[in-house]
């Protein structure tokens, strides 16, 4: 075997394992196709291996509005935050760090027993969008964080919705409920 | 002599930290300097140390870690954010991963 097939045959290990992991957190086939340098037949096959079913039909959500709602924002500005800090802090090239910063995203999620809201291919999308220059990150002027928000808006005087959230927004009821009945079970 | 036993704390935790900062960045050495905010150069080299040189740089009378918190100010926001929207956390999370 020349050493030229034996690279080649270790590049496409290497993106076999890259839609492994991004099939693992669930991500649709729409960005597989984009990611990954594997044909579509071979991904599709993957994906039914590793998902245990066929990949879902359908466009991908394609709104940058998702992104400006309450809490959805909230959970994009944090997972940007963590990817930001991967790809362009340390350097990692940028699936790999939307990997990592997507586990971190999750493992946050485990460990404050919150709900998912930025699911992995709306995360993937975030990232599309900021490199096409849709989206700015503006600097709250309250915690000093910063928060996706459309380009080009003026936001030298942007308060974030953690700091300052709409009226209505608090925590769903039904989760309170919840948590009211666990902290009963605990402290039983 | 309370003192000295405070002393022996501090090289303990010293010593605690060195062996998990070892242990962390073995398992995922990308997340692990996420994780505990060093530069790659140091992480390689906490790393590679033995347990000879972990154990000498555990012993000293001070400190090997450093509070890597943001500004007072910062945190002061977080905390003292008093509407409830089940959000603190994540709001501290992301101040947190702000390097």
């Amino acid at each position: 075997m020349t050493s030229q097939s034996s690279t080649k045959l270790l590049d496409e290990l290497n993106q076999v394992q890259l839609a492994i992991e991004l099939i693992e957190l669930g991500a649709r086939l729409q960005v597989l196709e984009s990611e990954v340098a594997l044909n579509r037949g071979r991904l599709v096959r993957l994906y039914k291996e590793v998902a245990g079913k066929s990949p879902p039909k359908g466009m991908l959500p394609f709104s940058t509005d998702w992104f400006l709602t309450w809490m959805p924002n909230i959970h994009a500005s944090f997972f940007y935050t963590i990817y930001d800090r991967f790809h362009n802090q340390q350097g990692l090239e940028r699936m790999q760090a939307f990997i990592k910063a997507y586990r971190m995203y999750q493992e946050h999620l485990r460990g404050t027993g919150s709900d998912e809201v930025l699911a992995l291919t709306r995360a993937w999308t975030l990232v599309r969008f900021f490199e096409s220059d849709m989206f700015q990150l503006s600097t709250c002027t309250s915690c000093k964080l910063k928060f996706v928000n459309h380009a080009h808006t003026p936001d030298s005087d942007y308060v974030c919705g953690v700091c300052q959230p709409p009226s209505r927004a608090g925590k769903p009821l039904v989760k309170d409920s919840e948590k009211s009945v666990k902290e009963a079970q605990v402290s039983r | 002599m309370s003192q000295s036993r405070t002393l022996e704390e501090l090289q303990d935790l010293n010593l605690s930290y060195l062996l998990l900062v070892q242990k962390l960045i073995l398992e995922d050495r990308e997340t692990a300097i996420f994780r505990l905010k060093i530069e790659a150069d140091l992480a390689d080299l906490l790393a590679n140390l033995t347990l000879r040189e972990m154990t000498l740089l555990a012993r000293q009378q001070q400190s090997v870690l450093r509070p890597q918190l943001a500004s007072a100010q910062q945190l002061r926001a977080v905390f003292e954010n008093k509407r409830d929207t089940g959000l603190q956390e994540t709001h501290l999370a992301m101040l947190m991963a702000t390097a």
